[in-house]
């Protein structure tokens, strides 16, 4: 097995083990979002109008929830210094602990978006939309938090800093994720938003594994 | 990787001269150890040597070579990094995966058996014992061949059987011709290199 494929096993396997983690990331994303009829009142228009923001705002938030938990306990344990000391490229282990970080957190977020999307009254034409922008847009968000992640190891409060540094980076992808649904709620194709979505996804893919690296191997001098 | 030196090393950290004008070097077959009182430079020096740390002053040199080579080197520090979560066999396989290993099991039974873990192989490593943990650690070195060991205090919370089967570990290291840098406090052999880390240290301040 190459060192990739075993470090994204073995970050599965722990999250599988520690399944709280993804269930409280999950947990939280619902109990946000079921706020949002509460407080605006149960008018099935406004909820309509509003839920598609909603959920993306609140997925965005959970997401942030999860983050500090990407290096830290490694750090911690010393696990990180031995993937820093690994032959393999240090960028790479960093792709594939991301990408076990959105396969247990981002994953379960986009699975459970339709039902809170019939919670907030969305027309069921926008589902799919809403799943494809938040399966193009939550790989950037664990892959801008690495490099939150991976800043404010050693840091107290670490998981408000990684939030302070890294939400306002989200505008973008939030601003484009909620008017790809609202595109295709108004029956317009939303072809230029999951395009712009996409090259931001590219972008982030080709730049962060070299940035959060950095970012490690400051952290352990 | 035949040898490894250091000349005119120095290290600040936070302001503060840990160690200056170090030098030492190292040939196939050594065993160094660093001794001193704590605090004196020893863990520092050694993730120097495991390219973690660059001194501020002063080379190094891996073979020849002026960046460390990851292949090589085999670096046990203060923690165990040891998954609780994971048992004790999937811990040391996924060290040997990420080493690039192709998942030998005969040489993870064997370096299992060496520090006398072969029992407890499926148990969760949360359930062991400090120095149990630490004996899952040292197993890595088995594990995954490197010549260049880097122990830091290796012998923490071990008892006295596992001691002396560290102690073997070390020598029939050096015998197949590899070098080992390790922070101790136990005793040592007799014919080891000794480097005294408390000659080094300077008390001043540069800031």
């Amino acid at each position: 097995m190459t060192p990739f494929l075993a470090l994204l096993k073995r970050d599965l396997k722990l999250a599988a083990r520690h399944g709280l983690d993804s269930f409280m990331v999950v947990a939280f994303f619902v109990l946000v979002v079921i706020l949002f009829p509460l407080a605006v009142g149960p008018e099935q228009a406004i909820l309509g109008r509003i839920g598609s923001g909603v959920i993306w705002v609140a997925a965005l938030l959970s997401a942030m929830l999860s983050m500090d938990r990407l290096f830290q306990q490694d750090y911690e344990d010393g696990s990180l210094d031995l993937l820093v000391l690994s032959p393999t490229a240090l960028e790479l282990l960093v792709l594939s602990k991301t990408l076990a970080h959105w396969m247990s957190t981002g994953l379960p977020l986009i699975i459970v978006s339709p039902l809170l999307g019939i919670l907030m009254n969305v027309s069921s034409t926008g589902y799919g939309t809403m799943i494809l922008s938040l399966a193009l847009g939550t790989p950037i968000l664990s892959l801008v938090g690495a490099i939150g992640a991976a800043l404010s190891l050693g840091a107290r409060r670490g998981g408000v800093l990684i939030s302070l540094l890294i939400l306002p980076l989200f505008i973008p992808v939030l601003v484009f994720g909620v008017s790809a649904v609202e595109t295709a709620l108004a029956d317009l194709p939303s072809r230029s938003e999951f395009l712009v979505l996409g090259a931001m996804l590219l972008v982030a893919l080709a730049l962060v594994p070299y940035a959060a690296a950095a970012a490690l191997r400051q952290a352990l001098e | 990787m035949n040898n490894l030196s250091g000349t005119g090393l120095q290290c600040i950290r936070s302001n503060r001269v840990v160690f200056e004008d170090l030098s030492f070097s190292l040939e196939s077959s050594d065993v160094l150890h660093l001794t001193g009182p704590n605090g004196s430079g020893k863990s520092s020096l050694l993730r120097m040597l495991a390219g973690f740390l660059r001194p501020s002053a002063g080379e190094l040199s891996w073979g020849g070579a002026s960046e460390p080579i990851l292949e090589k080197i085999q670096y046990i520090g203060h923690q165990n990094a040891v998954k609780g979560a994971l048992s004790v066999l999937e811990n040391l396989s996924f060290w040997s995966q990420i080493n690039g290993d192709r998942g030998d099991q005969t040489a993870l039974a064997c370096a299992l058996q060496t520090f006398g873990l072969e029992k407890l192989a499926n148990l969760p490593a949360r359930f062991l014992s400090a120095g149990q943990a630490r004996r899952l650690t040292l197993a890595r070195l088995l594990v995954v061949p490197a010549p260049l060991w880097i122990l830091d205090e290796p012998a923490t919370s071990l008892d006295t059987a596992n001691e002396v089967a560290l102690r073997s570990a070390i020598y029939a290291h050096s015998e197949a011709g590899g070098m080992v840098v390790m922070a101790t406090h136990a005793g040592m052999e007799a014919d080891a290199k000794v480097l005294d880390m408390s000659t080094f240290g300077k008390t001043t301040a540069t800031g």
